[in-house]
């Protein structure tokens, strides 16, 4: 028993001591390294290029207020993308067109119909409007030049000369209005507005 | 075992249809590059690849080249089908007359099918531009800078580009003037550098407003190369401020009426809640109070509010009005006074305005009638009298 111990007691002796070593040399082995993570004595670089990129999205790309007519009184009927329909019974629309900016540089905004309000709607003096406000505060970062009531139609027009991609400020809005006369021929209406963004 | 495989396949399969519901359904398109910078040299040749992305996969798209330079620049395809690649090679010729910045551009286009019909439809169009630059004779520089709103105490950051677009170097000494109200209160002044011809360089530097009061501000890079290139950007610094920018200074008596306050935000964050309370005096003597609706206010916005006011009792005259905008923002509450002229007038009576015209149009009758008498006697007598001789 006495001779078992014995030899127990010279093996944890050596543990102590081989443990000992260990330590002076990993706290030697850290002194070379400087500091205990990361740390490498040889140097590298790491190269991306980041392509730039213009991109825009309609995240609301339709305004439909389906059927409707005009009331008896008075000659027509008016409607817009803000929730207003009067004189008819078309549905409202409350929501009109959103564009963000999805692209990594500022764009201009440039905004386009495939037709005026004669060719859209018809009759006798019909009206088709369109403007545009930010969706996100500053997202144009220079003015509106939409800003108010404008005729749509074929001809491009400048909504915003600097429209930004910075994720809090890239929406824009664009609301329509149209006027329908009574004598305008049925049948469904039709128009696509064309937003061209041009990377600036 | 098996049951461990039909249980990853069920986690898969619901992560995917996860993924359906999470994707955003838009439509839209992305030119990469959008922008290539070439400074002009003769015979230049180049092949850039576009990539045409995030549209409908079986949306058709046409490519154009449109702008400056036409001539310069083949397109390999006329058209994609829901995005794709392709290239655009410029060549430029020997020798272009006009110095400066030729912008060519490559145009990626929706096709809109003319059949459909209904509703208010969208397309998108992406004009990718290439920017060739013809150095002008001697030193030319161009010059921009960018600035940004803060709220007093933050700094803010300029940055310029100074772009060299003449055939010489040029060393130069930029300096960012702050005016305010047409006088130039403080100039930062940049490090000299060389900048060499037809290459550019992007510079920062920082204004510190701790000193500075809320309000509009301009800021004007001047750069002096024997002669002087400059730009110009406003920015404005905040505080927690709203100011009334109009109110209704007529009402109508009769009933209840609506009374419009606008208000502008003169901070860089949003107000979470700004309203009006209003006071009506007669002398000293209040005769009426209302509040108006609460809103929020995003960093300089403008907005009006609208409270009611029961105008039963009042008689005609000018009233003063102490309107008080109450409002707050990162937990910090502030208000704003002031005392305006409120003028209220009775309704317009229309059977009055009836009897009037209808009054001023027989008194017309009456006088016109009188006159053509008048100068018929007159002219019989000057017959008579003619007559007579």
């Amino acid at each position: 028993m006495n001779k078992t111990n014995n030899i127990l007691a010279v093996l944890a002796l050596l543990c102590v001591g081989v443990a000992l070593i260990n330590l002076g040399v990993t706290i030697n082995k850290i002194g070379d390294f400087k500091t205990l993570t990361g740390f490498a004595t040889d140097t590298g670089t790491a190269n991306l290029t980041i392509a730039s990129a213009a991109s825009v999205s309609f995240i609301t790309d339709n305004i439909d207020w389906g059927y409707g007519k005009v009331d008896e009184a008075p000659a027509s009927a008016w409607m817009d993308s803000e929730g207003n329909v009067v004189d008819g019974n078309w549905t409202a629309v409350a929501q009109g067109l959103t564009i963000r900016n999805d692209g990594n540089i500022n764009v201009t905004l440039n905004l386009s119909a495939s037709n005026d309000a004669d060719g859209f709607i018809g009759g006798t003096s019909p009206s088709y409007n369109w403007k545009v406000s930010n969706n996100e505060s500053d997202a144009c970062q220079l003015t509106i030049n939409i800003s108010t009531d404008t005729s749509a139609g074929t001809t491009h027009q400048v909504a915003c000369d600097n429209f930004g991609y910075v994720d809090v400020a890239d929406a824009l809005d664009i609301d329509v209005n149209v006027t329908v006369p009574e004598d305008a021929s049925s049948g469904a209406k039709g128009s696509i507005i064309t937003a061209t963004a041009t990377a600036i | 075992m098996k049951r461990k495989k039909r249980f990853y396949f069920l986690q898969i399969f619901f992560i995917f249809v996860l993924m359906i519901f999470l994707i955003e359904i838009i439509s839209g398109l992305g030119v990469s590059p959008a922008k290539v910078e070439v400074n002009f040299k003769s015979g230049f040749e180049k092949i850039i690849s576009y990539g045409v992305y995030g549209t409908d996969s079986e949306q058709e798209l046409e490519l154009y080249v449109a702008g400056d330079l036409t001539e310069c620049v083949k397109l390999n395809k006329k058209k994609l089908v829901g995005g794709g690649v392709f290239t655009a090679t410029l060549k430029l010729p020997d020798y272009i007359e006009k110095p400066g910045k030729h912008r060519i551009l490559v145009g990626v286009k929706e096709k809109i099918d003319e059949e459909l019909v209904g509703a208010i439809g969208t397309s998108v169009t992406i004009q990718s531009v290439i920017d060739i630059y013809v150095p002008y004779p001697g030193k030319y520089l161009g010059v921009t800078l960018k600035s940004h709103n803060v709220n007093v105490g933050e700094p803010v950051n300029f940055e310029l580009e100074i772009i060299s677009g003449g055939k010489e170097d040029v060393n130069v000494i930029p300096k960012i003037e702050i005016v305010s109200q047409e006088k130039t209160i403080e100039t930062l002044y940049l490090s000299e550098r060389l900048i060499k011809s037809q290459e550019s360089i992007k510079l920062k530097k920082i204004l510190d407003t701790s000193d500075y009061n809320p309000g509009n501000y301009k800021a004007i890079v001047i750069v002096d190369y024997g002669k002087i290139a400059k730009a110009e950007s406003e920015f404005r610094i905040g505080d927690l401020i709203v100011n009334m920018i109009n109110y209704t200074d007529k009402i109508i008596i009769g009933g209840l009426r609506k009374f419009d306050i606008a208000i502008e935000s003169g901070w860089n964050n949003k107000i979470d809640g700004a309203y009006a309370e209003v006071l009506i005096f007669n002398g000293d003597e209040k005769i009426a109070d209302f509040k108006t609706s609460s809103t929020i206010l995003t960093p300089w916005e403008t907005k009006t509010i609208e409270g009611f006011l029961d105008t039963t009792g009042f008689s005609q005259g000018v009233y003063d009005a102490n309107i008080t905008l109450l409002y707050y923002g990162k937990d910090v509450g502030r208000s704003s006074g002031e005392i305006v002229k409120v003028e209220f007038v009775k309704p317009f009576n229309i059977v009055l305005l009836i009897i009037s015209v209808t009054l001023g149009i027989a008194i017309l009758m009456v006088v016109g009638f009188a006159i053509k008498k008048y100068l018929l006697k007159n002219g019989k007598k000057k017959h008579k009298k003619g007559n007579e001789k």
